[in-house]
Formats: C-alpha cells, structure tokens, sequence
C-alpha cells in the first residue's frame, strides 16, 4: 500500500468535500464570530488605522496591499491561543466525521 | 456619458487609455482624490456589478440563506424538508443558493486569499499576501494586466479595485449602487435569518424640504469644522450632566430629529409659548414661564427638555469654539426633577434616565395635537411615538419554566436600558476549557483518527514554530467582555421552591428563568453595575473589574427568538436522544460512516458523494455548538448588529468621582471631559492598555459604565406612516400577500411620500418621480410619472424622496445631518424599492407572474409617454433573479447575454442618470 499516494487522495478529497458541504464557510463564520467576540478584530482595526496614521505624508501612496502586508504579522500573532485550538478541534471534528470509522 | 459603446461593449470594454496611467502612479496630493479613470467608465463597470454583487453575496451569505429556509422549517433535523407551507419560490431560491457554487481562482483553482472578479470579464482571480505568492504579482493583477481590463471587483468586500490607480477607488456613483444593494440585501438577510420577524421601523421627523429646498442647503450650507465638537462648563459638579448632553447629542437618532426639525421650541405648548428669542437667555425664562401660567394656566412651572436640548444642539452645531454653558438644561433639569437639582455629584445614569423621562415629556405633551403620530402603528409595546420611546425603547421578555410540567409563561417589560451585572468571572465552564484543549478528544483507536491527530499535530507544531509573540494577547487570564455581561443577564437563573407557583400544574416546586430581549430597541444603553455590592457580605463599593466592549456587538444569541431556537435545538437533540451527534465526534453518525472516501481517492469517479452529502447539523451553529459559547453560532441576524458609539467613563470611587464620555462623531472619537475635548483613538475609548493588564494578570481598572450602542442599519418609518400604516392593515385584511408587499415598500420607501388609497382600493404612493400603486391583489406597480405639464399625473411632487424613510445606513455622517446627501438620492429613488416586495410576489406564484409583470411593464413603456414605467424596477427585478430562476431570466430584451450562468438585463437607462443630475448628482 502506497502511503504517500494514498494520503494525498485522501486529502485532495477531504479538502474538496470540506468546501462543497459548505463546512469551509460555516467554518468561516464561526471563526469570524469567536475572532469578533474576543475584540481581535477591534485591536487589528486599530493597528491598521494606526498605519494610516503614521504613513503621514505618504499616505496618498498607501495601498491596500502595504496595509495587509504590515498588519498580517500582527494580526496572526494575536489570534488567541483558544480560538486556534477550538478552530482546530472543529476541523479535527469534520474531519472525524468524514473518515470511515474502521479502517485500521 | 450616455455613449453606445458603454451599452455594448460589455464583452471586451476599451482598455483604459495610456496616457491615463504615468498621471495615476503619480498622483499626488492635490489632485490624488478620487479615480481619474472610473468616471467615465461607470456605466460599464454598474452592468457588471449587477451581475456579479447578487453572486457575491450568495456566497458570502450562502449559510444565512439556507438557515432561514430551514429556519422557517422549524429547524428540524432533516435538510431536504422543505416548510409545509413553503412555495415553490422559496424552493428553487434554496435549490439555486446551493447550486450557485463558489468561484475559484482560474489559475490556482483555489476559492479563498481575497478572490477578485474581473470587471471587465469573466475571470476570477485570487490576491494572495505578499509572504504567500513568492514576489509573483497576486493572480488578479496579472489578469488584469494581461488582458487589458481595468478594473476588479474584491469579490468579498466588494470593493472595486483599479489597476491604474493600483488601489481601491472610491467612486460615489459605484459606491451608491453598492450601498442601495446593501440595504436590500440587508432585508433580504434580516427575513432569512427571522422569515416571521416584523422588524421595528422608527418613525421619523416629518421634515418637509422641497426638492429645491434640499438642493439650496447642499448647495449653500456648509458644515463648520468643528460643529458637533463643543465643551460643556461644568457648572459646579455638574459633569454628569455634561456627559449624557455629550452623549444624546452625539446619538445619532437624537442629533438627527433635533437638527432637522423635530422639535420647534417656538411652537412647544410645554415651555415658552410665544416670543422666544433663537439664543436663549436664560434670564428671560421668567417672563416665558409666567406667560404659560397666565395662559395655559397649568400648575407646573414651564420647563420643557425638548426646547432646551433644541438649544443645546443648535449651540453645539454652531460656528462657536468655546465652551457651551448648558445653564437652561440644567435649570430644567432641576426644575423638573427636585432630586436631583442642588450642587452635589449625581448618578449619570440616573441623569440620563431623568433626561429621557422629562424629554419624553416634552415631545409629547406637543404630539397630542399633531394628527400625524397619532395613528402611527407601533409594536405592542412601545406605544409612544416620541422620540425618546422611538430611539430607546425595546422589550424586555421574562419566561419562567416550571420544572415539573414545563409550562413557559412569559412577560414582556418595557425598558429604556439594560443594567448589566459584572460577573465576577467568565462563564468558562468546564466542559469548555475541555473543548478547547487540542488532544482531549475521545477514544482514538481507529487508524483514520490516528493519523489525523498526526497530522493535525504535525501542522500545528510548525505554525507554533513561526508564531511571534504579542504581548497583547499573551497571558490566560480571561477577560470579562460586554458578551459575558450578557450572557450573564439572560442566563437561566433557578428561582428557589416555594417562589412560584405554576399556573398549570399548581406546583410551587423549582422553576427556571431567563430573560432575554424581545424587540431590540435603535438604541441600546448599557449600563455597568459598578455601584453596588461586589458580595452580598460586603458593603456597598465600586466594581472596577475590567470589561471589554466590542466595538460592534451581535444581539442577536440574546433575542427571544434566538433562545426559542436555541432551546427548540437542545428540546430536538435530546428528544431524539442524539447522542450520536455530540459533540465529541468520536461517536459517529452510522450514516456517515458508510462514505467511501479511499474509493473516491483510487479515482472511481462514480463514487456517490453528491447524493450523500455530508449532514449539515441544524439549528443555530449547528448542534455540535451548542453546548459551547453562544459566540459560536454562525446564525446571525443582521438586524441585529449594533456599533459602538459613545461611553460614559466613570473615574474615582463610590461616593465621589469623575465622569467622561468618548462618543464618536464623524468617524472620529473625541473624549469629552467638560470643558476639554480631544481626539483620541479606539485603543482610548476601548482601553487597550488595561486589557492588556487583565491579561497579563496585573491590576487593571475598568473605567466605561455607560455604552451606547446604535443599529447598524435602521429601518426609518416615515411620519406620513399613519396613512402608510393603515394602508398597509387594509391590504393586509385582503390578502397576506399584499400586506407584505406593502409593508415591504413602507419599510423601504422612498422618503416623505405622499401615500393614499383610491377610491378602488389601491394604495398609491407617490415618493419624487415614482408612483407606486399596490392594488388590492397584492400587485406592485412601479411607474415613473412624467414631466409633462398638463398631464393629469404628472403633479408637482413636494416631497424630497429621501429625507427620512428609507433604512439609512449610519456611516455616512453627512447624512446625520439633517439633509440628504447624494449618495442618499441615488441610492432612493431607483434602488428604494425593495427586492422582497418583488420577489413575494415572486415566489409565491409561480415564475411566469415575473414574465407578466415583465411584459405589462414592456407594453407600458412602449405605451404612454407622460407615464413611463421606471426602468429601475426592472433591475431591481433582474438583479435579484439570478437568486431565483438564474436560468430562465433571459428577458425578450437581452441584449447581452455576456455571462453563461447569470443572465441578465443591461439596460442601464440613461434617464436614470438624468434623474439623478436633478438631485444635483
């Protein structure tokens, strides 16, 4: 039994069945819901007001892009610890769900 | 630019012009405002919009969409269940919104990283982060760049870009469009998250500003800089009068009644009657006062909130920088509540309740002879068409359970504000912290979960490899949030035996309680308990426990709705002992297990994933979350989100302190500390720094005790709704169909209209240039009336369509003001008209009814001169098909049919535009 070939099927296929059952959105949201509740996403809209801010005078050559590229450290590196694991837990869940159960 | 290659050119539309593009990378100050080379290509770039927001928006709210079909099932366990009495509409809108699938990256086939749409064309490209695209350009912009196109739509944020520019641009007539489609859409979601909800309208000033009343003040008057800005004397102690004043005037609801008319102190029955000069001395209260005795001969002295708020706010919106002295609101204040006149320091939060009270009084003491707020219907339990009742008043839903027999009884109050106990912990309940520990989950004996778990450790450990550190979010200690205050307020509290005695049963054993929010009011005040007893051992103290406000909050898991799903969900679970289900996923569904996925992956394509799809769980979140957080739930009403927009600090101790306000005024927060105002940033306003300190475990002060939060989207109603209102009752003794309809077209309107019932019974309402007639049968009519003079319809309209009706979305500050901006009558007059009215009708018959209004709008247009049908029903029609029958909306009309999946109607008319340059677009 070929294992690396058979673990990229598998995964190919989880990944394709965790977008089309629509799990990859619920996902979404749910990760959105907790990242809103644990005031992350007031503390990243700080930060990024606070680079608009300090561009000063260059702020007409700011772009969206210069934004995200400086704030994206800052934002994964404060995503809560819980939030992760929970995010994690419930892709660990899917992922349960979707295997056979017995197949050792 | 009425051009013809703009109506054609769909397909492959000009590249933008060369010249345009050294001038764009080197814009600078001056002239760097705005997007020089979107103006001209707006017509193109609305044409495609059409076609491409309603997809993005499926998509993005595709789980909202599908939870309010199923929510309107009952949220039984079973997907394909369709409502008993569900139509035919409802279920091809279902079958669509799952069938439309998401776009992907055409070339990495990938569906996430900020997914742009060409505007140009069909492609679809992702923009990965700098750190992830390896110094290749993100997909879109070679895209772009390749074929020539010019612009891009962020298929998320819709947003539009330009290569040109190499930015987001903002183009007021684009962003208008995005605008009305929001609103709509925001109906649309607010009915597919609650199908049954009535959704409660404010009623607005009835303001009356001619057309060209509305265009003399755009075009003369002029915002002062600092107008709004003002400090307030503190007049000995008095900074808890400062504070509310800071904080009412900088209510959006208030601030926008007051200025633009909602109380005329020269017309008050309750204060000065007759000559009140505009600036109002105070010294000159005496003589006004004794008028009032001579003439009204009422007892109590002539005070009136109202009047002296009007004055405050037209002090504090005037040209003048210094300090405001608030001497005439103080006096009334004292005047009128004994308790709390005299030098010493107050409670704000009792300032406030009283201000309400007395402004309450104010408006409706002046009410009772204006005709037009009395018929005015209301929810049941807000029966008061002041301003005060308008802007704060919500319902408040106490159910007490039997434990023995289960019977619910419920009671509703009225309340003016929540008063929110700090717990004193985080409702971190065991089984949590349990789920949230990575390697905690159930049995692994089988090799699928083995391997996962590998897997999943595997990745996890290399993310915690790269991860920095920031100290903001390091530390355990949890923080004590807005959202626990709440869940601890509408927690199940057990009333001890012997307190209640069940009206069914006759038991007086153990009951539950719970409270929760039955109608949610425009404006909610939240006031901190920090005044009163940490234990009940101890004596009376100040709480400074740290509490963390959101700058925007979803009240929804707090609604009474939400909490009869959520126990119909948990009722539903048990009941059919699903254990299988729980939440630790190590116990499976036998029905799932049977998926062959190694199948799959050997490459038999014939393997049955798409008939068996993998179950969905039901109910808010899904039941899987249901024993967690209710911030878990991805169902959310969007009627129901709220933004931050003032908070009253208190600093000191029990007895003896200090108050400031931030309050947030135009996109700027400004903190308010009597006499002195300053800028600051939301890190101030929501105390960044002690949050930090709670989570690092040092001592921390938690200083906000008083938010306003306002609706996001407000729902206005307009004055003139008395005959609205009753219209809409006497369509609905008719039929159901029509009350909705009507009901729809009231909720989003265009502005002070004119509305009456013909002597056949149709309801007529005429809002600017349009005409709508909802007959008896539930029929909408949409017609443009024409210009002609001499026409029998073609009556002068006085009425600025927009001023106040229809839902205005609050970030634009300009239209706090009191006027409406153009974005607001663009958005009105062509987009007002609601999709649900259309797609009522719609979907509960069946699709040819679409084609016959289709036609009779056809045979019109081709018919009259002097009463046109509007074109902009027929987008509003075409627009939201793709939702419903995205196949069969080829219309007679098409010309160009560009995109496969999506057809539709392009006919972006140029008296649209025309109209629009007469509201001075």
């Amino acid at each position: 039994m070929d294992l690396t070939t058979e673990t990229t099927g598998v995964r190919e296929e989880l990944l394709r069945r965790f977008k089309e059952s629509g799990e990859r959105e619920r996902m979404q949201d749910i990760l959105r819901n907790k990242l809103h509740a644990s005031g992350w996403q007031d503390r990243v809209k700080d930060r990024c007001q606070r680079i608009i801010n300090e561009s000063g005078e260059s702020v007409d050559k700011l772009t969206v892009d210069d934004i995200a590229e400086e704030v994206t450290p800052y934002a994964r590196s404060s995503v809560p610890e819980d939030i992760k694991a929970e995010v994690l837990e419930e892709i660990r869940k899917f992922i349960y769900r979707s295997l056979p159960e017995s197949s050792a | 630019m009425a051009s013809p290659a703009g109506r054609t050119q769909t397909q492959s539309p000009p590249p933008p012009p060369s010249s345009s593009q050294p001038a764009a990378r080197g814009r600078g100050g001056a002239s760097g405002r705005g997007c020089p080379h979107i103006a001209s290509k707006t017509k193109t770039i609305l044409e495609r919009l059409k076609v491409l927001v309603p997809y993005a928006n499926v998509c993005r709210h595709r789980q909202a969409l599908l939870q309010g079909r199923r929510g309107a099932s009952g949220g039984t366990g079973n997907r394909e269940a369709t409502p008993a009495g569900g139509a035919d509409g409802d279920r091809s809108r279902k079958r669509l919104v799952e069938e439309m699938p998401p776009p992907v990256c055409l070339q990495c086939s990938t569906a996430g990283d900020r997914l742009h749409a060409c505007l140009g064309c069909d492609a679809f490209g992702c923009w990965r982060p700098r750190a992830q695209r390896h110094g290749q350009t993100p997909h879109i912009i070679q895209h772009l760049t390749d074929s020539g196109h010019a612009f891009a739509l962020d298929f998320v944020h819709q947003q539009v870009f330009c290569s040109a520019c190499n930015d987001y641009v903002y183009d007021s007539t684009v962003q208008a469009w995005l605008m009305g489609t929001q609103i709509r859409w925001h109906a649309a979601l607010c009915d597919s998250a609650e199908p049954e909800a009535k959704r409660p309208r404010i009623v607005s000033t009835g303001a009356d500003l001619s057309p060209a009343q509305t265009k003399y003040l755009r075009e003369h008057g002029s915002i002062a800089a600092c107008a709004g800005v003002r400090g307030l004397h503190n007049l000995g102690a008095t900074c808890y009068l400062s504070v509310v004043l800071q904080t009412l005037v900088h209510n959006p609801l208030v601030r926008g009644w007051m200025l633009s008319d909602g109380h005329h102190p020269s017309r008050c029955r309750v204060g000065r009657v007759l000559e009140r000069e505009p600036p109002p001395p105070p010294a000159s209260d005496d003589s006004g006062e004794e008028e009032v005795l001579l003439s009204g001969g009422r007892a109590q002295p002539a005070a009136c909130m109202a009047c002296e708020l009007e004055t405050a706010i037209q002090a504090i919106f005037s040209d003048t920088h210094t300090p405001f002295a608030p001497v005439g609101l103080l006096r009334t204040l004292w005047t009128l509540r004994s308790d709390l006149a005299g030098y010493g320091q107050q409670d704000a939060h009792e300032c406030l309740m009283a201000v309400l009270d007395t402004l309450h009084v104010g408006f409706t003491e002046n009410a009772t002879s204006d005709s037009s707020t009395r018929n005015v219907q209301h929810s049941h339990m807000a029966p008061c068409p002041c301003l005060v009742h308008q802007a704060f008043a919500g319902v408040l839903q106490s159910t007490v359970t039997c434990a023995r027999c289960g019977n619910a009884t419920h009671s509703h109050d009225p309340i003016l504000d929540i008063s929110l106990d700090i717990p004193s912990h985080t409702r971190r309940t065991p089984e949590d912290s349990a789920l949230s520990t990575p390697y905690s989950l159930g049995p692994r004996n089988s090799f699928a979960a083995r391997a996962t778990d590998a897997v999943l450790g595997d990745w996890l450990a290399a993310r915690r490899g790269t991860r920095c550190s920031a100290s903001l979010t390091q530390g355990v200690h949890p923080v004590i949030t807005l959202q626990d205050c709440l869940a601890h307020y509408t927690r199940v509290e057990h009333l001890p035996p012997g307190t209640y005695a069940c009206s069914r049963c006759r038991s007086d054993q153990a009951a539950t309680k719970q409270l929760c929010l039955k109608e949610l009011p425009p404006v909610l005040t939240f006031q901190l308990k920090r005044f009163g007893h940490a234990k009940a051992t101890q004596p009376r103290s100040k709480i400074d426990s740290f509490v963390r406000l959101p700058l925007t909050i979803d009240m929804t898991p707090y609604t009474a709705s939400a909490m009869a799903a959520h126990a119909q969900a948990i009722g539903g679970l048990r009941a059919s002992a699903g254990a299988a289900t729980t939440s630790t996923g190590s116990a499976l569904p036998g029905r799932i297990s049977n998926i062959p996925v190694h199948d799959v992956a050997a490459g038999s394509e014939d393997a049955p994933v798409k008939d068996t799809p993998i179950p969905v769980l039901d109910g808010p979140g899904g039941s899987t979350t249901l024993g967690k957080r209710r911030t878990d739930a991805t169902h959310s009403n969007p009627a129901c989100c709220y933004r931050l927009f003032a908070v009253i600090d208190h600093i000191g101790h029990l007895d003896t302190g200090h108050y400031t306000a931030y309050a947030l005024h135009r996109g700027q927060w400004y903190l308010f500390d009597d006499a002195h105002v300053s800028k600051v940033s939301v890190r101030d306003v929501l105390a960044f720094t002690e949050e930090a300190k709670v989570r690092a475990g040092r001592p921390a002060k938690g200083k906000a005790y008083i938010a306003f939060y306002v609706k996001s989207i407000l729902d206005y109603h307009d004055m003139p709704g008395a005959v609205s209102a009753g219209a809409a009752s006497a369509a609905a003794s008719a039929s159901p169909t029509s009350a909705n309809v009507a009901a729809n077209v009231v909720a989003t309107g265009m502005g002070s209209s004119n509305t009456r019932i013909s002597e056949t019974g149709e309801w007529i309402e005429d809002a600017g240039i349009v005409r709508t007639r909802i007959n008896p049968n539930g029929d909408v009519k949409i017609e443009r009336r024409g210009r002609k003079k001499g026409s029998t319809n073609a009556r002068k309209v006085k009425q600025e369509p927009d001023t106040s009706k229809k839902p205005v979305k609050k970030k634009k500050n300009s239209s706090e003001q009191g006027f409406s901006t153009p974005l607001d009558t663009f958005s009105s007059p062509t987009f007002g008209i609601n999709p649900l009215a259309l797609n009522a009708k719609q979907s509960d018959s069946s699709d040819s009814d679409g084609e016959a209004l289709w036609t009779q709008i056809s045979k019109e247009k081709a018919g009259s001169d002097d009463l046109v049908p509007m074109t902009a029903i027929q987008h509003a029609v075409r627009d939201d098909r793709p939702l419903f029958n995205a196949t069969e909306a080829v219309s007679p009309a098409d010309k160009s049919g560009f995109t496969p999946a999506i057809a539709l109607d392009n006919d972006y008319d140029d008296d649209d535009e025309e109209e629009n340059s007469d509201f001075g677009m």
